[in-house]
């Protein structure tokens, strides 16, 4: 009897492009949180924090009590990643040391290429590692989600 | 004209640059790399105003605080700030990036050239060559780990003034001109030589190294003799008249060890001529510190001390002239 896979499929897919979505917004934002002062900066912070514990509820409440589709995946898988990598990711940041982006920034570097060519060099170890462990927490909680709905059906 | 005057916290400054290197000198903590930061546009001061070649980079009064990419102030950090996941040759090329593609290509050749850089080059060396790339109007150096032999490079490689932030004293005495900063204030300007035979306060007497910073009262002052007798309890010294003192001022008297002269102890005795015991020899780069009791310390040099290393006896001389009341 042929072995169904679909299920696996499905979640590996909703789960790269949530992670692909959460790092590229969460990359910025970490960055912007470790080196810029602003307004409701802590309230940011506050928040990125709050939503950590969020994620094991709201994905049982959006995958499993309502209806099961692929916009409603990505979304959960969206937020429960996001926070956790952007968390990561502003540590990595910060154990950047300052004296790069200072010199970048003296030098006539806009604030982008400080970002992408300065300071991501450093830290795409860290970025790495938080890119792995996020798909691989989201692959399984969202194939197992798809598995479960299709039990259910 | 090229001016800071910023408050920012308890650093509080206000000097005008000049062309060549100025070196800040201060202990760690006095404010030094903050004053860098705020120059290049890093830290935002409180209040005050810098202006760079009659541009200002930052007023408090009119909020203009140009960002640190529109100063063309370029900073050497503390440390190895050579770009990761680059060649030192792109490291040049992306700082020169603000040019078009040939007009980089011949910046950056030609800086190699000046600076005869190569692979085996120290990458401080490739760190100021990427500041000077980019032609900026003030370099910043931030106590990087130089030497006198870059710092002549750097005067001969670019007519931007440098300001060079140091706890190396040696470095900074080969600076055209000098400040000496501590807790956030600029105790003395001037050049090297003046701050270190001149020092005007016994702070800076101590941040430069003087050793002898004896404690005397003074005996007698005759203005038409220009001449003066400091009464140091164990010993008296001639000097030459101090005005604004009183006979039986208590006062500090600086003498740097390298302007006092260590005799055999049966040479003939001259004036200002003092039997002192030898407590120990301290080798130093250059020198040896003779250390003799009192507190009194003489420099020699190798050369000078290697015949008298066997003296039981010495007599040190303390000219007149190199005797100053801080």
């Amino acid at each position: 009897m042929p072995v169904d896979h679909g299920w696996l499929v499905l979640g590996a897919e909703t789960a790269g492009l949530a992670t692909a979505c959460a790092m590229a917004a969460g990359l910025p934002l970490a960055w912007v949180l470790e080196n810029r002062q602003f307004a409701g900066k802590r309230a940011v912070s506050a928040i990125l924090t709050a939503a950590i514990a969020l994620p094991a509820p709201l994905l049982i409440y959006l995958l499993v009590s309502r209806s099961l589709t692929l916009a409603g995946m990505w979304a959960a898988g969206l937020v429960a990643v996001q926070p956790l990598l952007a968390r990561q990711m502003r540590a990595a940041f910060a154990g950047v040391d300052r004296s790069y982006g200072k010199a970048a920034r003296s030098l006539g570097v806009p604030e982008r290429l400080v970002l992408a060519r300065v300071e991501l060099p450093l830290v795409w170890r860290a970025a790495a590692g938080a890119v792995a462990w996020a798909l691989a927490r989201l692959i399984l909680e969202l194939a197992a989600a798809v598995w479960i709905s299709r039990l259910r059906e | 004209m090229t001016s800071v005057r910023i408050v920012i916290g308890r650093l509080d400054v206000d000097f005008g640059v000049e062309p060549g290197v100025t070196a800040i000198f201060g202990p760690s903590g006095a404010g030094k790399s903050l004053l860098l930061d705020a120059i290049a546009g890093l830290v935002r001061p409180d209040s005050g105003r810098i202006l760079l070649d009659d541009a200002i980079l930052f007023d408090a009064a009119t909020e203009v605080h140009l960002a640190p990419q529109r100063r063309r102030a370029a900073l050497v950090p503390q440390g190895d700030s050579l770009f990761a996941g680059m060649t030192p040759k792109q490291n040049l090329m992306f700082a020169a990036r603000r040019y078009p593609r040939l007009e980089r290509h011949r910046r950056v050749a030609e800086t190699i050239e000046k600076f005869q850089l190569t692979d085996s080059s120290p990458r401080l060396l490739w760190v100021i060559a990427r500041a000077l790339v980019t032609e900026p109007k003030l370099l910043l150096i931030d106590d990087a780990g130089l030497d006198a032999a870059m710092l002549r490079e750097i005067r001969e490689n670019t007519p931007a003034p440098v300001l060079l932030a140091s706890r190396n004293l040696d470095l900074c005495c080969a600076a055209d001109r000098m400040m000496v900063l501590a807790n956030g204030r600029i105790l003395q300007r001037g050049t090297p030589r003046q701050i270190v035979d001149r020092s005007e306060s016994l702070e800076v007497a101590r941040l430069v190294g003087i050793a002898n910073l004896l404690e005397a009262t003074v005996g007698a002052l005759d203005p038409s003799r220009n001449s003066s007798t400091l009464d140091f309890g164990h010993f008296s010294l001639s000097g030459p008249y101090f005005p604004g003192h009183f006979r039986g001022d208590r006062v500090r008297v600086a003498v740097a060890a390298e302007n006092l002269r260590a005799h055999p102890g049966d040479a003939a005795p001259g004036p200002n001529y003092v039997p002192l015991e030898l407590v120990r020899a301290v080798p130093r780069a250059q020198s040896v510190l003779l250390e003799f009791s009192f507190g009194v310390s003489v420099a020699l040099s190798y050369s000078d001390y290697a015949p008298r290393k066997d003296n039981r006896s010495w007599l040190v001389e303390f000219p007149p002239e190199a005797l100053r009341i801080l």
